[in-house]
């Protein structure tokens, strides 16, 4: 297929470039003649063309600054070396500095090729690719000359040899084409083996650099190089070009590219190839081919390669969170402190793939705990909060206590408490947040912060009494505000004062008048101050005390009204069995007798309070002029008529009617209020049969007998319609 | 040999978190609202692919669509973006999102399918080329969720999906693009990886496999969105709204920062959960055993369910 050209990387240089004017050393002055300009090079490297006097042939002369501490290691090997691999170098010269003001040029003088590189030679292809036979021909040439370079040039002194570190097509020379016959060139950035070298990426050719470049420089990063070089000659284009329009992508792509994934090689070469490429740019060091396998290829092998992806070392490598880059796990949990949002987006995303990896390299242990978190946590769809925080723990046991980028000290968590309680609603955000996640037990995994796990145990403990309760708060009721009991419970848990104060706020409370009022409330109440005291139902008293007067508002609706009464039956039992449960059951009583039952259902009625209407006022005034003067106007009256006696049992016959009237409004349906209701009728109808009975028994039988039978009856149809009325 | 180049021995648990399903989970459905604007003076070309069904629109009011999960049949779903700057990119998307969530992957519904179609639908994009076309391409993601609530989520390019857990938003897939220079707009992104293409490259798919829960969220969202929105304005618009405000005001948002074929497909599986058991810490350093819980008020829960079934009973 044809290929469209592709764009070259910045290593092609220009075919001219100005001569900067930099003298020539003296020595080398009288060694070459008429130095002309020729092209530049790299950003310190400029090149002359001159004839050298002793031979009368061409030379290139080099001159630069230096950024290769093994410049004159990497000269002097390069002069012995064997001249059938590496083009000749033929002298070189320092430039003399006087007054030590600015770095000295350094001049190499090589042997011309003017048929130039071999990227010069491919671009002047047809398809801007070599034939397979030239392809062969040319990695034949250049592994012997890796070989060479790696382990003979010093005559089995390996602390001698060298690393190219910069092989591409451009720093290939072409010396002859018929056969092809290649030389290397261009050892500015090579390297003596096993010599420690500082990581640095100057004189790196990006697109051709290995991934272990950044830190490591080792022969094997010449192999890397051979085969992305050998990729773009026989596919006719660099690997990492954009697929759109062929153009090489920047240094920074490449670089992530080369570090996170294969070498992406065009299919169309075939198989054989494909193998090759695949071998040389093993990701793994120990695993790239070398000049043994690459022999074994060429003689036609099918070798397996390793195809693995990411580093297996222990170098200290480097982390990307949240735009910054970290190489220690101390620091990444600083900076995961500080950004959390970025810290749930790594727990939650695909990023956790690239942290295990890292964290194995950096500390298998560190590997083994944060598996753990994987499989413990996030494996179970742990709250994330509760996973930023354990991961930040198992990265830095010993760092300081940090939620959703807050301090987390016992005294940070009481100001915290201090706020939302003022109503600050993000620390109230915060609060909710800590108790649904958790993370407040795992903050206390920290070095020196068990207080914290104390206060989680004190807080959730409290919370597993209280929480409960809330559940039975029915619908009609405004929810109870779950958010302010939290807040409660946990100041409560920090601090014993606070707990202390809403104990005395309880006894406070079950003074007010709406408190004694309200039976579910006073259950509570009652179950707060019963017993051990504790802070969470000391709490939910406090919390639950301004419904009360929610209950009055609703209390005036229709509906809703009997899921309303039995609903604070329920919260009420609710309340005593939880405070209750602990204890041992009493036995239970042999005879129950009605006077131990009543007094119990009477103590659980409840008296509505309702607002005082003028309505109700009204009917107050009526009920207290029934109940006192219309008793003392009968009496009287029948007290005049007959005996004191018969007066005073009339007006008790009336004040208890006005009483029984009274409460029976006031109640709650039920047995008792229907009683009560019955019993009043009774008397106002048992009033009228037993005058009947009075004024015919009396005449005839005489007052004695009148009496009794008035009596009588009248007590007689006040019980009978008191057990109807509570039948009903 | 994983799809992220990880040994196959550990491809699973390093595949992102709640790689093993917690509790069991049945899906019934997937509740699906989409949003997209086109780019102005050229045609939209995002593409989303819903079971075999292709829906490609210009400024439209977002779709809410409810795809039935059943046993033997997944509900797939992908969204697909032309290459910028190329003809053609539309026609791409469209071939890719047909193929990406064709019969086929939903009845087999395994991760070999999953990627099978990846690689069937980059050769439909290649083939798809024309002289007129030359090289037409696309990015895609696409997630393919099953009734036993097992997800697959794959891509291929820049177009992303995010899972939305607690209130926190990341990123479950992996950009194949880089920026090219320094330059707040998307022109100056360049995508390196994507399903056609001018180069006949074996396609390497971004695969993770994940749980889904009753209530989870999915986001799946071409460059469009993300290069004008931040992740953070996604999360807070999502916490805050409901789902058809929530996308259609991210779509709204990004195109008056300047941004062109901005696509927003939200996913929210349905249907019953069983959690398995609570999460378990570390063991806890303390030297001393914890305070002794209270007694639970079991009677107090009776009571409750009491009062609960009276109500109920009305």
């Amino acid at each position: 297929m044809r290929r469209p050209k592709p764009t070259r990387a910045p290593e092609s240089a220009p075919e001219t470039a100005p001569f900067d004017g930099v003298p020539l050393p003296p020595l080398l002055v009288n060694l070459v003649e008429s130095p002309r300009p020729f092209a530049s090079g790299g950003t310190f490297d400029f090149l002359r063309l001159a004839t050298w006097k002793e031979t009368g042939r061409p030379v290139v002369i080099k001159h630069f600054k230096k950024t290769n501490p093994d410049l004159e290691k990497v000269w002097q090997r390069w002069k012995s070396a064997d001249e059938r691999h590496v083009t000749r170098l033929l002298h070189t010269e320092k430039e003399r500095v006087r007054g030590g003001g600015t770095q000295p040029w350094y001049f190499e003088v090589t042997e011309y090729h003017p048929l130039g590189s071999l990227h010069d030679y491919v671009e002047k292809l047809d398809d801007h690719r070599l034939a397979e036979e030239q392809a062969l021909e040319v990695l034949a040439q250049l592994t012997e000359a890796l070989n060479y370079l790696h382990t003979s040039i010093a005559e089995g002194n390996r602390s001698q040899n060298l690393v190219h570190c910069d092989i591409k097509p451009s720093n290939i020379l072409v010396r002859g084409t018929d056969p092809l016959d290649v030389v290397l060139a261009d050892f500015g950035s090579a390297r003596l083996l096993m010599t420690e070298q500082k990581v640095e990426t100057a004189g790196l050719t990006v697109p051709y650099a290995a991934p272990e470049a950044r830190w490591h420089r080792a022969p094997q990063m010449d192999w890397w190089s051979l085969g992305i070089s050998m990729i773009e000659l026989v596919q006719g284009f660099h690997p990492y070009v954009n697929p759109t329009n062929l153009e090489l992508l920047p240094d920074p792509v490449i670089s992530e590219m080369v570090r996170s994934s294969p070498v992406p090689i065009d299919s169309e070469p075939g198989p054989r190839w494909t193998n090759l490429f695949q071998g040389l740019t093993a990701w793994q060091i120990g695993e790239r081919w070398s000049a043994q396998k690459v022999g074994a290829w060429l003689e036609g092998k099918h070798l397996d390669v390793d195809s693995s992806i990411g580093p297996r070392g222990g170098q200290e490598l480097p982390f990307e969170f949240a735009g910054r880059t970290v190489y220690r796990p101390r620091d990444l949990a600083r900076e995961m402190r500080t950004h959390w949002s970025a810290s749930a987006a790594l727990v939650i995303g695909s990023a956790w793939t690239d942290l295990l990896r890292w964290s194995k390299e950096v500390d298998p242990a560190l590997r083994g705990r944060l598996d753990a978190v994987s499989r413990e946590l996030i494996d179970k769809r742990a709250h994330v909060d509760l996973i930023v925080t354990e991961t930040l723990v198992q990265l830095d046991r010993s760092g300081p206590p940090y939620y959703r980028g807050e301090r987390m000290e016992p005294e940070d968590l009481g100001r915290l408490a201090v706020r939302a309680e003022k109503g600050d609603r993000e620390a109230a955000d915060l609060v909710v947040a800590l108790h649904e996640s958790g993370s407040l037990s795992a903050l206390g995994n920290l070095h020196g912060r068990l207080s914290l796990h104390e206060i989680h145990v004190k807080w959730r403990t409290a919370l597993d009494v209280a929480l409960p309760l809330t559940a039975s708060i029915p619908s009609w009721i405004d929810a109870i505000d779950r958010t302010e009991l939290l807040i409660k419970t946990l100041r409560a848990a920090l601090n014993d004062e606070y707990a202390k104060y809403l104990s005395d706020h309880v006894d406070k409370l079950a003074t007010e008048r709406a408190a004694r009022h309200t039976q579910w409330f006073t259950a509570l109440i009652n179950a707060a101050r019963t017993g051990e005291r504790t802070p969470a139902m000391d709490a939910l008293v406090t919390v639950c005390f301004p419904l009360l007067t929610r209950t009055g508002r609703e209390s005036g609706r229709e509906s809703g009204t009997d899921q309303q009464e039995e609903a604070e039956d329920d919260l009420g039992t609710a309340a005593r069995t939880a405070v209750f449960a602990p204890r041992p059951a009493p036995d239970p009583p042999i005879v129950k007798s009605v006077w131990r039952v009543w007094p119990r259902r009477l103590d659980r009625q409840v008296v509505r309070p309702k607002p005082w209407t003028r309505r109700r006022k009204l009917e107050l005034v009526a009920v207290v002029w029934a109940g006192t003067v219309l008793p003392v106007i009968a009496a009287s009256g029948v007290g005049l008529a007959t005996a004191p006696v018969q007066g005073m049992l009339a007006g008790c016959a009336f004040a208890l009617g006005a009483g029984l009237l009274w409460l029976a409004v006031n109640l709650r349906p039920s047995r008792l209020r229907g009683a009560l209701f019955g019993g009043w009728l009774g008397m106002v109808f048992g009033y009228a049969v037993a005058l009947f009975a009075l004024v015919t028994v009396g005449p005839v039988l005489g007052a004695a007998a009148g009496w009794p039978a008035f009596w009588t009856v009248w007590t007689g149809i006040v019980m009978a319609a008191t057990a109807r009325g509570a039948a009903r | 040999m994983s799809e992220h180049g990880l040994p196959a021995a550990t491809a699973m648990s390093a595949a992102g978190p709640g790689r093993a399903p917690a509790g069991r989970a049945n899906i019934d459905y997937v509740v699906i609202t989409a949003a997209t604007a086109g780019g102005g003076h050229r045609p939209n070309d995002d593409a989303i692919g819903v079971n075999g069904w292709v829906l490609t629109a210009e400024d439209v009011n977002p779709l809410d669509l409810t795809v039935p999960v059943v046993d033997h049949r997944a509900a797939v779903v992908s969204l697909t973006d032309g290459l910028a700057g190329a003809a053609g990119g539309d026609v791409a998307a469209a071939v890719a999102a047909r193929r990406l969530t064709a019969r086929q992957t939903q009845r087999s519904a395994t991760a070999e399918a999953f990627r099978e179609a990846f690689r069937q639908a980059d050769e439909l994009v290649h083939e798809a080329s024309t002289d007129d076309l030359p090289g037409i391409g696309c990015s895609a993601a696409a997630v393919l969720i099953r009734a036993d609530g097992r997800a697959f989520v794959g891509n291929v390019g820049d177009v992303r999906l995010y899972q939305i857990l607690n209130g926190y938003i990341g990123r479950l897939t992996r950009d194949d693009r880089a920026r090219t220079e320094e330059g707040p707009s998307g022109a100056d992104r360049v995508v390196t990886r994507c399903l056609g293409g001018r180069l006949r490259i074996p396609v390497e798919v971004h695969f993770t496999e994940i749980p889904v829960l009753p209530g989870d969220r999915l986001l799946l969202c071409s460059d469009g969105l993300y290069d004008t929105v931040s992740d953070s304005e996604i999360e807070q618009a999502l916490k805050a709204q409901r789902p058809g405000h929530a996308i259609a005001g991210l779509v709204k948002a990004a195109k008056s920062r300047g941004g062109g074929n901005i696509t927003v497909v939200l996913l929210e599986p349905r249907g019953r959960s069983v959690r398995g058991p609570a999460p378990v810490l570390t063991p806890q350093p303390s030297p001393q055993p914890s305070p002794e819980p209270p007694p639970q008020p079991e009677l107090a829960s009776a009571e409750k369910t009491s009062f609960l079934k009276k109500l109920l009973r009305g």
